[in-house]
């Protein structure tokens, strides 16, 4: 298996990812990649102490691409990771 | 237009002002999201693909010029520099921040308006007829009877918490265009035979994953007697309507359950003991709210010859032609304006749009619009003389697109684009289609034609009721498309049938031509539109031309 881990932050409702240090980050590309369930699950848990700053955390499968970045698998989150496709807004405007 | 009073101004300032402070409780960590959400969800706030998102209702679709100068402003402050009008003639806004949002609902209150029961399993907002009031075939306004539903269900504590969410439509005329056959309760203004104005009620219509056309539950009810009629019928839902099933909770699967001769007996029970009881407003109040739609005083229009502006303006006499209804009075028409400029997203208006379309209703057409469950907006009642200045500052906007009811008339949900529940993209599947056909020359040759989309089985997109519908779903993770034909919302209500098995994204456009070219080849004349050849000749020759080339995985 190979998840990371999704939220929204609260404030925003910018969609975000959980970082191997524990930050979360804007860019799906950076986050970190889990590829057991008890260090998914863990992760999840972690959540429950960020009720503050965010929302409705979850986790999403994910494939890596050859250099090992990870790419979401269903068509929503990469939508959700990316930005809608009938305007040039969200993630995509932020990206390099 | 019906204009807020003390008590509405007050009721929707203190609403406002108490999410203002559930809003403060959950950034405070003092509630947690699952004790936010419902508070959240009944002023239409919801967690979409992207950020928040806002539905603003839009009682039966009616704006001023100053409420829609005022979305403009919301999506200006607020949001991208846009708003989608939704088919049940709402604003929805989605790139909202939760911070933003007790600001955003004090900007609409100043101006009457609010997201209260926009979600949630409560009666939602009250459509009508996008020509209310203006309709040449119309037997009564049926906004009067629309405000009073919203008066009645607003708040009402009977109605907080019932099985599934609950769809009212009026219709007050005899042609209909709001799909009232597609609501939970579907009314119509009809006279009896003693030339009383009363009410047909049809009741279990719907649409999503199990579409019903509504079942006439009866032909007459007095208009003193709507609330206490209605009433009975939320009590029968409240009581046996089911609550262990999502998708069987909504009134059309009770109705299917109990039969409708038994759900009627089951309503007549409650009516019987109850039509006694004192639930209409007073007179005064009735009338307060029927004289808050009086027409506007048509008589000072002169005449004005509209043929005389077509010459030298093709153009625009190709815009007449297809965006241009009669109006009950001879020197006005009701204008259509299209939301659907081929390659933009249905429904969706920028800023300078809106205040565009603000000006015009202002200056030219009694300062009155309306939003129309197709996705477009109607200027109700124009004086002949203003059309052309009304089309001319509509093409500086590109909104001067003259494809109303025509192949690029698009209906579309919002998809996968923006949606949490959609399974596939809608908004590129309009896109390619309107695009494809928007030939003037092809699309007047096609002739009246409705293509509805939706990305999921829910069928907010109304696909069942498409001449063509199209459905988006998941296939293995990839994006299917499965067609239906034969559709139709009026008051000939049908639902669509599936042609089969569904095409990926880029073979649908080509099984949309072929569908449309079976018809080119094979209708009688011009006059026979694709609907009546469907009707005509079934499914069959259509089936043959889409699968017989393996278009279809």
């Amino acid at each position: 298996m190979k998840k990371i881990l999704t939220a929204n932050y609260l404030l925003s409702g910018k969609v975000i990812y959980l970082t191997s240090d524990k930050k979360w980050v804007e860019n799906s590309e950076d986050a970190v990649v889990f590829n057991n369930q008890e260090d998914a699950d863990n992760a999840l848990a972690f959540t429950d102490t960020q009720i503050n700053i965010l929302q409705s955390a979850y986790l999403i499968d994910v494939l890596l691409t050859a250099k090992g970045v990870p790419k979401p698998k269903s068509n929503q989150e990469l939508i959700r990771a990316t930005g809608p496709t009938n305007y040039f807004h969200g993630k995509q405007t932020e990206k390099n | 237009m019906y204009s807020y009073n003390d008590f509405d101004k007050n009721f929707v300032r203190q609403r406002v002002n108490e999410f203002r402070g559930q809003v403060q409780r959950r950034i405070d960590g003092v509630l947690t999201e699952e004790e936010f959400k419902p508070l959240r969800l009944q002023n239409g706030l919801y967690m979409q693909v992207h950020s928040y998102m806002i539905r603003i209702a839009i009682p039966y679709g009616t704006l001023s010029s100053k409420q829609i100068r005022q979305l403009a402003l919301i999506a200006e402050k607020y949001d991208k520099g846009y708003g989608h009008f939704t088919t049940r003639q709402n604003i929805q806004y989605n790139w909202i921040k939760l911070s933003d949002v007790a600001d955003l609902l004090d900007d609409l209150a100043e101006v009457d308006m609010h997201a209260i029961q926009t979600s949630g399993n409560c009666i939602r907002n009250i459509t009508s007829d996008h020509f209310a009031g203006a309709a040449a075939d119309e037997i009564e306004d049926p906004r009067p009877t629309a405000e009073l539903l919203r008066q009645w269900s607003t708040g009402h504590p009977e109605y907080a918490f019932l099985p599934r969410k609950f769809k009212i439509a009026v219709s007050g005329s005899p042609n209909d265009r709001a799909a009232i056959a597609f609501h939970d309760i579907g009314i119509c203004v009809v006279k009896n035979n003693n030339g009383e104005t009363g009410y047909k009620i049809y009741i279990g219509g719907g649409q999503g994953r199990t579409p019903r056309i509504g079942r006439m539950l009866s032909k007459f009810i007095p208009k003193k007697q709507l609330l206490n009629y209605l009433d009975s019928v939320m009590h029968v839902y409240n009581r046996f309507g089911r609550r262990d099933n999502i998708y069987k909770a909504r009134i059309k699967i009770l109705v299917d359950e109990l039969g409708i001769n038994e759900t009627r007996r089951q309503i007549y029970e409650h009516y019987d003991s109850i039509k006694n009881e004192v639930r209409q407003p007073s007179t005064d109040i009735a009338k307060f709210i029927t004289d808050e739609f009086s027409p506007p005083d048509f008589s000072n229009v002169k005449k004005h010859d509209l043929e005389k502006d077509f010459i030298g303006s093709l153009l625009f006499k190709n815009w007449a032609e297809t965006n241009l209804t009669p109006h009950r009075d001879p020197n006005h028409v009701i204008v259509s304006i299209s939301l659907k400029k081929p390659g933009a997203t249905p429904g969706d208006a920028s800023v300078k749009q809106m205040r565009v379309l603000a000006d015009l209703a202002e200056q030219y057409a009694y300062d009155e619009l309306c939003v129309s469950h197709e996705q477009n907006i109607i200027l109700p009642h124009v004086p002949k003389q203003h059309v052309i200045k009304i089309y001319n500052k509509l093409n500086e906007v590109d909104l001067a697109t003259s494809n109303i009811g025509m192949v690029s008339d698009i209906i579309s949900c919002p998809g996968m684009d923006y949606c949490k529940l959609a399974t596939a993209r809608s908004i590129p599947i309009a896109k390619q289609i309107a695009t494809r056909f928007s030939d003037l020359k092809t699309e007047r040759d096609i002739g009246p034609l409705k293509i509805k989309i939706s990305g999921c089985i829910n069928a907010c997109g109304h696909h069942h009721i498409g001449h063509i519908g199209i459905l988006g779903l998941d296939r293995g993770g990839v994006e299917n498309y499965q067609i239906t034909l034969g559709g139709d919302g009026t008051e000939d209500a049908h639902i669509g049938e599936r042609t089969g098995p569904g095409f990926s994204a880029d073979k649908l456009i080509e099984a949309i031509e072929a569908i449309i070219n079976v018809y080119l080849n094979n209708r009688k004349n011009r006059n026979e539109t694709f609907l009546n050849y469907y009707r005509r000749v079934g499914l069959s020759p259509f089936k043959l031309a889409i699968y017989q080339n393996k278009l279809s995985k």
